[in-house]
């Protein structure tokens, strides 16, 4: 059948992990050397440039790094869900390898975001930890991360860990608004509680100028990470293929 | 500006631990996809020695 | 499809009732753990009303996640989940039953201890009633919810703690929002708005779980 023999229209080019892998690795070689271009230039920004803040002294540049973390946490996760209901529907391995390779890259996000949010809290409120909506939205996303990386790997067979996690990875991002709503509510129902991470200083140019390098660095640095690990990902998973083996320069 | 940035009026024992943390995570989790990259092309190598899978 | 639901319910009712202890064991659970807080956090009458609603929440919500892991599992062992699985009527539907057999077993009884755990804590009379409502509104969803995580979780080692893992977090809101009911009351706000922000999360669990547990279970017993 002379079909077969037609390369696939360019939609469908990449779906398969085979085509997917040298495409992954160029893009995570310049994303990589971006992301170190754009964070230098993020925190030299911030931290140089920019104005010392009248009421919260020099510990509000931890915003620099803390502001990006929790973006990416959060969109790392809906990227995840995205991924994971792609799969369900398409039936595509590539897709739930992606979700998979999304995973620990998200919740490692998120802890540098709690990290970073403890070490602006003390200096800023006196406490090493503040519950305010965002820092408690962000723990309730790291237990969901946590939760789908220990569901994916107490599966043994791919498949159904695969569609396990892709199910959960939905109805969890079905919930993030719901609780991040929540979360909102309840911390502003508690008058006691006026401390926020969010009442941060109103931001100066250069303030902004820092944190959107930051957060440009942060999506180029989570894109070649992600990317990095999903070539991992695939070639542990498609180990026994032929284009794996030429890669790993075993002839047959 | 040197001098004021290395203690940044002395809130510098909070900025320099969550900048550097958050370094070392990001270049740890690289370096460590490095590895398990290399690691997956033995393990590949070795599967096919042991006449595992197919085409 | 009535009649479906309703034969759903009652086998589990049956099953339930052949084994009481096990569904006992998620209420002494609910009262042991309770009465353990006054213990840690010290018998001071103002602290303990203050923490009352917020630990009889939470609580309750580790309690019927306790029965979760055997939502399913019986079935699973016996059999009859793939005949469920096989059966012309719909799935959700099924799931459905079973969700509401666990909370007429496992949620209504802490719905009925928990007056009388109130009363331990000092909580006034009309606080205690919101507390109620909300339990009521709120446990439902709990079965709701851990049914998801039943079928994801099924037949897999580390079942339970992993279970606990992945529901909780989902529950997060019913926890806000009904202990924040009672802390309202209190606060003489009214309880009005969160009791109905519970109603709709139960609608919308209601609605919503079932097909996501239906592609649960397909995806465990595939």
């Amino acid at each position: 059948m002379s079909s077969l023999s037609l390369p696939p229209p360019l939609t469908w080019r990449y779906a398969s992990p085979h085509a997917f892998y040298p495409l992954a690795g160029r893009i995570a070689g310049i994303a990589g050397q971006l992301a170190v271009a754009l964070i230098a230039a993020g925190l030299y920004v911030g931290f140089v440039v920019a104005p010392t803040d009248a009421q919260q002294g020099e510990a509000y540049r931890i915003l620099y790094v803390h502001v990006p973390a929790a973006w990416m946490a959060m969109v790392i996760y809906l990227a995840m869900a995205f991924w994971g209901g792609v799969g369900l529907v398409l039936n595509a391995r590539l897709s739930f390898m992606m979700m998979q390779a999304l995973a620990p890259t998200g919740a490692l996000h998120a802890l540098v975001c709690l990290w970073t949010g403890a070490l602006w809290g003390r200096p800023t409120w006196g406490t090493w930890w503040v519950w305010d909506a965002r820092l408690t939205s962000v723990l309730i996303l790291l237990f969901l991360y946590v939760g789908f990386i220990a569901l994916q790997s107490s599966i043994d067979d791919a498949r159904r860990a695969d569609r396990a996690g892709a199910v959960i990875a939905l109805v969890g991002a079905v919930n993030v608004p719901i609780i991040y709503f929540s979360v909102q509510w309840w911390n502003t129902l508690h008058q006691g509680a006026s401390i926020s991470l969010r009442s941060a200083p109103t931001l100066a140019a250069p303030m902004l100028l820092g944190l959107g390098l930051c957060a440009l660095g942060f999506w180029a640095l989570a894109i070649a990470a992600v990317l990095k690990r999903l070539r991992c990902i695939v070639l542990e998973r498609e180990r026994g293929a032929e284009w794996v083996a030429r890669l790993a320069g075993v002839t047959a | 500006m040197t001098a004021a940035l290395w203690a940044l009026g002395g809130q510098g024992r909070y900025v320099w631990p969550a900048v550097g943390v958050m370094l070392a995570l990001l270049a740890i989790e690289w370096i460590a996809l490095g590895r398990r990259h290399r690691a997956a092309l033995c393990e590949a190598a070795l599967a096919r020695d042991d006449g595992e899978g197919g085409a | 499809m009535l009649r479906t639901l309703a034969w759903v319910i009652r086998r589990d009712l049956l099953l339930a009732f052949r084994r009481r202890a096990d569904a006992l064991g998620a209420l002494c659970f609910f009262a042991i753990a309770v009465s353990l807080f006054p213990l840690g956090v010290g018998p001071e009458p103002a602290l303990l009303r203050s923490l009352a609603p917020g630990i009889l929440w939470v609580v309750a919500l580790l309690a019927s996640m306790l029965s979760l892991g055997r939502l399913f599992a019986h079935d699973f062992a016996d059999g009859t989940l793939e005949q469920m699985l096989l059966s012309a009527e719909p799935l959700p539907l099924i799931v459905l039953g079973k969700a509401a057999a666990h909370w007429l077993v496992s949620g209504l009884p802490i719905v009925l201890l928990a007056p009388l755990l109130a009363l331990l804590f000092g909580l006034p009379p009309d606080a205690i009633g919101v507390l109620v409502a909300g339990l009521l509104v709120g446990t439902p969803v709990l079965s709701l919810v851990g049914a998801i995580g039943a079928a994801l979780t099924l037949g897999l080692r580390g079942g339970g703690v992993l279970l606990t893992l992945l529901v909780l977090p989902l529950c997060v809101p019913v926890l806000i929002f009904g202990a924040g009911a009672v802390g309202a009351q209190g606060s003489g706000v009214g309880a009005g708005a969160h009791l109905l922000l519970l109603g709709g999360l139960l609608l919308g669990a209601v609605a919503l779980t079932p097909w996501a547990s239906s592609a649960a279970l397909r995806i465990a017993l595939a």
